[in-house]
C-alpha cells in the first residue's frame, strides 16, 4: 500500500474518536432518528424478514433497528440494518444524512491507500467482550435469538460476523492473520458450518490444517465497530491486516483484545465464538438466499466445533437481511467495492472519474471516464476485467461520459439511451463467474458483457443532431441543488 | 414428526431447543441429523410441511454424491 491517504476532516475525526464499538455508533445513529427499537413483540419467523425487506426499500434513510421481544427469546437484543442505508454510512463518515453516493465514494477514495495502522491493545481481563464467559454446556440458542433470514434456507444463519482465524502453519504471524465474513450455519447448541470461497484465506487456512493434520482455531466475533463490519469484506492482500485497514480507513484506533484461543479480536465487540475445525468433517449446508437474490445449493461444507464463548453484559445479535436487492448487503460493501476497482483503474487511466459497482457486489458495475479516442472506453472496460475483483464479479460493464453521474441512474438511463448503438456491445464468452450468480452457464463459468454508452467521435460516424446540450454543471449547480432542498425543508416546517 | 426437507423419521430428529416465556413454550427447535435442516415448529408452512415446501428445495441424503464439496476433505476422515 502507499502512503497517499488524505487528512480527514473535522468532522469526520471528531465521530470517528467517539465511535469504539457498534453501542457507541447505536447511539449517534438515534441522535439523527437512524436508530429505532421495534415496539412490539414479533414472532422470529417470518416477522424479522417482513421488516427487514420493508426497511430495505429506502436505501438512502432507513433507520437502524433494534428487536427486543422476540417471541420465545426473553431479554434477548437483535439489530438489523446497522449499515442498512447510505444515510448511515454518511453519518459514520462524518456527513449528514442525505449526502449523495457520488460525495461518499469519494470521501473513501480520499482515505483509500494509507498504511497506518491504528491499533491499541486492551488486557482480557480489562476487555468489555469477557464481562460474561462461558466454556462448557454452551448453547447458542441460550445466547442468540436465531432465526431464518430467507423461508428456504436450511437453517438458521449467522450473516454479520467478522471471522478471524490464522495461517495454522505460522500461528504467531499477525500479518498472516485473516479477517472476513462468511456465512455461518448453526448445526447444533454447540456447532457450525462455514461457507468460504475456494479461493479466499480462509479456505486456504482449512486446506492447510488438514492437510498437515493441524488444528485450525478461529474467532467469530459478533457485533462489531462499524468500519470492521464494513471493511472486513473489502480485499486486502494476504499479508495484510483487515483490522489495520479498518483504523486507517476509520482514522481512529481499534482496540484489539486476545481471545481465549489466542486471536486478536476486537476488545469492545457484543460477543465472540472461539471455535475449531473438525478436519476433514464435512456437512451439507444450504440453501441459503445470497446476495444476487437466488439461493445458493446443497454443498458439503467444512464444519467447526465451538470450545468457548464470552459476551458483554446484556449483548446485541447484530444481524443482517440478504436476498433479493436492495437490502443491507448491497449497502454494506457497496461502497468499499467501488474503491478498490476505481483506485486500480486510475493507475492505468487517469480518465477514469468514478466507479459504481453498487449493484449485487459489483456483478454491474458503472464507470464514468473521458475518452481518449474513438473506443477507447472498451480498452478500460477490459482493464476493469482484469482488476482482482473484477476477474470474479465484474459481469456486466457499463461504460459512460466523464460528465455523467454513475450513481445517478436517471443520468445512466440517458447514456444507455442516447449513447449507445448495438454495434457497441461486446460479449466476452466463457469467462470466470462467481460460483453463486445464477447466470453462470455452469457455476464459476459464464459470459460477460461490456456496454459503451460513451459519446461517439472521429473516426465514428457522427450523425447530423448529435451535438451535445451542456448544461451548467459542477460546485456551483451542487450548492444550488442542496438550496432548493434547504428551502423545500423551510416551506415544509411553515 | 418426520424431516420437512428430506422426510427423515423421528429417530434421526433431535429436539434442539425450547424458546419459553414465563413457564410457557412459545417454540421448539429441531435438527434433522440426515439432512441438516433445522426449523422451528413456529414457522409458516411454506419453510416446515413437506407437502406445501417446493419440491425443488427437497434434500436426498441417501444420494449424498449429488452434492458438490465446497472444499474436498485433504483425507478420509479418521474419527
Amino acid at each position: 500500500m502507499t502512503s497517499n491517504t488524505k487528512s480527514i476532516s473535522a468532522e469526520s475525526k471528531a465521530v470517528a474518536e467517539r465511535i469504539h464499538c457498534l453501542r457507541d455508533y447505536l447511539e449517534l445513529l438515534g441522535e439523527h432518528g437512524q436508530f429505532i427499537t421495534w415496539p412490539e413483540a414479533i414472532m422470529p419467523e417470518p416477522d424479522i424478514r417482513k421488516i427487514a425487506v420493508a426497511a430495505s426499500r429506502d436505501a438512502m434513510t432507513t433507520p437502524a433497528i433494534l428487536f427486543d421481544k422476540i417471541r420465545g427469546y426473553p431479554g434477548k437484543r437483535m439489530v438489523l440494518g446497522v449499515h442498512g442505508s447510505f444515510s448511515n454510512i454518511a453519518l459514520l463518515l462524518g456527513y449528514p444524512k442525505g449526502t449523495s453516493i457520488k460525495e461518499l465514494f469519494y470521501e473513501l477514495i480520499g482515505r483509500w491507500g494509507s498504511d497506518k495502522p491504528l491499533l491499541e491493545r486492551v488486557k482480557p481481563e480489562e476487555a468489555p467482550i469477557n464481562e460474561n464467559r462461558i466454556e462448557s454446556d454452551i448453547n447458542l440458542y441460550d445466547l442468540l435469538p436465531l432465526y431464518r433470514v430467507n423461508e428456504y434456507d436450511g437453517g438458521f444463519y449467522i450473516g454479520k460476523a467478522n471471522v478471524v482465524s490464522r495461517d495454522p502453519l505460522e500461528p504467531d504471524n499477525f500479518g498472516k492473520q485473516n479477517v472476513g465474513i462468511y456465512r455461518i450455519q448453526v448445526h447444533g447448541p454447540d456447532h457450525f458450518s462455514l461457507l468460504s470461497v475456494p479461493s479466499h484465506d480462509m479456505a486456504h487456512m482449512i486446506r492447510t490444517a488438514e492437510a498437515n493434520d493441524l488444528p485450525l482455531k478461529i474467532a467469530v466475533m459478533i457485533g462489531n465497530h462499524p468500519a470492521m463490519a464494513m471493511f472486513a469484506a473489502t480485499p486486502v492482500n494476504y499479508e495484510e491486516s483487515e483490522y489495520a485497514y479498518a483504523s486507517q480507513m476509520m482514522g481512529s484506533p481499534i482496540e484489539l483484545t486476545t481471545s481465549g484461543n489466542g486471536l486478536d479480536i476486537q476488545a469492545r465487540g457484543e460477543m465472540v465464538i472461539e471455535a475449531e475445525l473438525i478436519n476433514n468433517e464435512r456437512v451439507l449446508e444450504g440453501p441459503f438466499g445470497e446476495f444476487p437474490g437466488s439461493y445458493s445449493g446443497v454443498r458439503h461444507v467444512p464444519m467447526f466445533k465451538i470450545t468457548a464463548v464470552s459476551h458483554r453484559n446484556d449483548p446485541i445479535f447484530e444481524s443482517i437481511y440478504i436476498g433479493r436487492g436492495w437490502t443491507e448487503h448491497d449497502t454494506l460493501i457497496g461502497l468499499n467495492t467501488c474503491a478498490p476497482i476505481y483506485s486500480q483503474l486510475k493507475e492505468s487511466f487517469p480518465e477514469v472519474v468514478a466507479v459504481n459497482a453498487l449493484y449485487q457486489h459489483g456483478l454491474t458495475g458503472i464507470i464514468s471516464m473521458k475518452n481518449r479516442y474513438a473506443g477507447f472506453a472498451k480498452s478500460v472496460a477490459m482493464r476493469a476485467l482484469s482488476t482482482p475483483h473484477g476477474l470474479m464479479y465484474l459481469k456486466n460493464l457499463i461504460m459512460v461520459d466523464e460528465f455523467v453521474d454513475p450513481f445517478d441512474l436517471n443520468q445512466v438511463m440517458w447514456a444507455l439511451s442516447t449513447r449507445t448503438r448495438a454495434s457497441d456491445i461486446t460479449v466476452l464468452p466463457n469467462m470466470p463467474m462467481v460460483m453463486i450468480d445464477p447466470a453462470a452457464e455452469v457455476p464459476g463459468k459464464g459470459h460477460r458483457l461490456i456496454i459503451d454508452a460513451t459519446s461517439f467521435m472521429a473516426p465514428d460516424h457522427v450523425g447530423t443532431d448529435s451535438k451535445l446540450v451542456n448544461p451548467p454543471a459542477g460546485s456551483e449547480i451542487d450548492d444550488l441543488a442542496k438550496y432548493v432542498q434547504q428551502l423545500q425543508r423551510e416551506a415544509e416546517s411553515k | 414428526m418426520t424431516c420437512p426437507r428430506c422426510q427423515a423419521q423421528a429417530k434421526h430428529l433431535r429436539t434442539e431447543h425450547q424458546g419459553v416465556e414465563s413457564g410457557e413454550v412459545i417454540w421448539t427447535a429441531y435438527h434433522c441429523n440426515r439432512c441438516s435442516f433445522t426449523w422451528r415448529d413456529s414457522e409458516l408452512p411454506a419453510s416446515i410441511d413437506y407437502e406445501v415446501r417446493e419440491a425443488w428445495f427437497r434434500v436426498d441424503p441417501d444420494n449424498p454424491e449429488q452434492y458438490h464439496h465446497n472444499i474436498p476433505p485433504a483425507k478420509p476422515k479418521t474419527s
